[in-house]
């Protein structure tokens, strides 16, 4: 077998290994799908209120089914935020931080692991484990199974430059404190969309954030446009986002991966 | 002549303003265990550093397995076990789990692990978390995961520090079968008793400099003093030089039946380091 894929493998296996054994990680895959259940609670009771309200002609069954695409919107796009926030970023930048306080990544470095091989692993363990949360969040969610493949790809899409951005924040911190530090931030950036109906300012705004293409994207699949001209704004978003990620990456990581 | 796998020359590093090496020169052949010795901040650990490419050298030529240290491709450094000062293990994982990835990551057999497990008294508490692990059972799993595809070239930093005499002897037993099948070991300590056991060679290392450079004994020998100890029935402690004078009062004794014994006394290791440097450890 090839040396790097054998490597890649076991690097993958510790990964996967280590965090399920984690608090903090069990934390941040957990969390997307609490959030997301408690959400369907309160908004599914919002929307049964308006239900009542609305009586049976056909005026309210047309609100009924805004209302409807409006709930599963709001659940998917809280799934989707709340996944790329606390799995692929939070946990990512806590677990390499981890391994830097402790001096595990010096020490595989040290075993001839080299960086791209550990960013690797880190990466896409972190793109599965992502994709598995975003699809749970799906499920509990209730949402309707026809937005289940467009939900997914966006999911990831959307994952991809935080996963990114959150290497190299891993990088950087010095210990798990440094790691809380800049995981907030980001987290507040990744969440913007899912708050965006407060104000149309922070709407306007949060289109042009790392997850506002995907969040754009989402609204799009649940009024069945996605594959109009309107998506081509957020994609492009999306994809520049990723370039913006790959670009600091590339600059950023080889100097931050030799640890002080 | 056995080929030179490690060596340096003339090798120089400042930090800021600070020289923490200053001309380093030594050659280590192929199956010698080199001790490099000094006290804590002698520049020991960044020695090894340098020389697993850790750090970059200001001056000098560094060169390993025959190539300037600068050209060293991956498969060279797969011939080589680096167990640090910092070398640290997954604490949610168990002993052998940790030996299972190392194992993975460097392409040895899996065979490997129970041999290692008993000679660093681990078999019992394989399945034991790391982050349960006493100071010395880390400290044995990490050697341990450093030899596991049995490396040609393997640098120790302080191997067996917390470890008990008993696992400190075994280390010691380990090293020396090592050594005695080819792979060659840059060890640092500062337990002069330690260099004694396991190098063929010790370099003494004061303030970033190699102060000397030879086998331990050739090292005592050097150093030793010119006197006799010789403990008497009646006259109690006698100290003697050892030249015709002393030869003679030393017959005389011997004649007079007054001697229980006679040692020249040769200093160890750490009192040649304070002839050397000035300084006790």
């Amino acid at each position: 077998m090839n040396a790097s894929v054998r490597k890649l493998g076991a690097l993958m296996g510790k990964d996967v290994t280590d965090m399920l054994k984690n608090p903090t990680m069990i934390v941040c895959i957990v969390m997307p799908v609490a959030f997301v259940l408690l959400y369907r609670y309160i908004m599914g009771n919002v929307g049964g209120s308006m239900g009542m309200m609305g009586g049976a002609d056909m005026g309210a069954d047309a609100d009924m089914e805004t209302v409807e695409g409006l709930i599963t919107y709001v659940l998917l796009n809280t799934a989707l935020c709340m996944t790329i926030g606390m799995t692929s970023s939070a946990m990512l930048v806590y677990g390499l931080a981890e391994e830097k306080e402790k001096h595990t990544l010096r020490t595989l470095m040290l075993a001839n692991v080299s960086a791209e091989q550990i960013m690797l692993a880190r990466g896409l363990v972190t793109l599965v484990v992502t994709a598995v949360v975003e699809a749970l969040c799906f499920f509990v969610s209730g949402a309707p199974m026809h937005l289940f493949a467009p939900y997914m790809a966006i999911g990831v899409l959307g994952a991809l430059p935080i996963i990114l951005l959150s290497l190299v924040l891993g990088l950087a911190s010095r210990d798990q404190m440094t790691a809380g530090l800049y995981s907030v931030p980001i987290l507040l950036v990744v969440i913007a969309p899912m708050l965006s109906g407060f104000s149309p300012m922070l709407g306007d705004i949060a289109r042009f954030l790392p997850t506002g293409g995907a969040a754009s994207l989402l609204r799009l699949a649940t009024e069945g446009a996605l594959f109009g001209s309107e998506a081509v704004l957020p994609l492009a978003v999306t994809a520049a986002w990723i370039v913006l990620g790959l670009v600091v990456f590339k600059l950023l990581y080889r100097k931050l991966a030799t640890d002080n | 002549m056995s080929a030179t796998i490690l060596s340096m020359e003339a090798v120089s590093l400042s930090f800021k303003d600070k020289r923490v090496l200053n001309n380093l020169t030594f050659a280590i052949p192929r199956g010698e265990a080199f001790g490099f010795l000094g006290p804590s901040g002698a520049g020991k650990t960044t020695t090894i550093k340098l020389l697993t490419r850790q750090l970059k050298r200001d001056a000098g030529r560094i060169s390993l397995f025959g190539r300037p240290i600068d050209n060293a491709t991956s498969a060279d450094y797969e011939r080589i076990g680096i167990l640090s000062d910092t070398s640290a293990l997954y604490e949610r994982m168990s002993i052998a789990d940790n030996l299972r990835l190392y194992a993975q990551l460097r392409g040895a057999s899996q065979r490997r692990i129970p041999y290692l497990l008993e000679r660093m008294g681990l078999a019992d508490d394989q399945k034991t978390l790391i982050k349960n692990c006493s100071k010395g059972m880390r400290q044995r799993t990490a050697l341990a995961a450093a030899l596991i595809h049995e490396p040609e070239l393997l640098f120790l930093d302080e191997p067996t520090s917390g470890l008990d005499p008993a696992a400190r002897a075994e280390v010691h037993r380990m090293l020396a079968e090592l050594s005695g099948k080819g792979c060659t070991i840059f060890l640092t300590t500062h337990d002069m008793a330690e260099a004694e056991t396991v190098c063929d060679r010790v370099a003494i290392l004061d303030h970033g400099a190699i102060a000397a450079c030879d086998k331990p004994e050739a090292l005592m020998l050097r150093y030793a003093r010119n006197r006799i100890v010789v403990k008497t029935r009646t006259r109690g402690t006698v100290e003697t030089s050892k030249d015709a004078a002393g030869a003679a009062a030393l017959a005389e004794l011997l004649e007079a039946g007054e001697v229980l014994s006679v040692h020249s006394d040769e200093p160890n290791l750490e009192e040649v380091f304070l002839e050397l440097t000035g300084r006790e450890f």
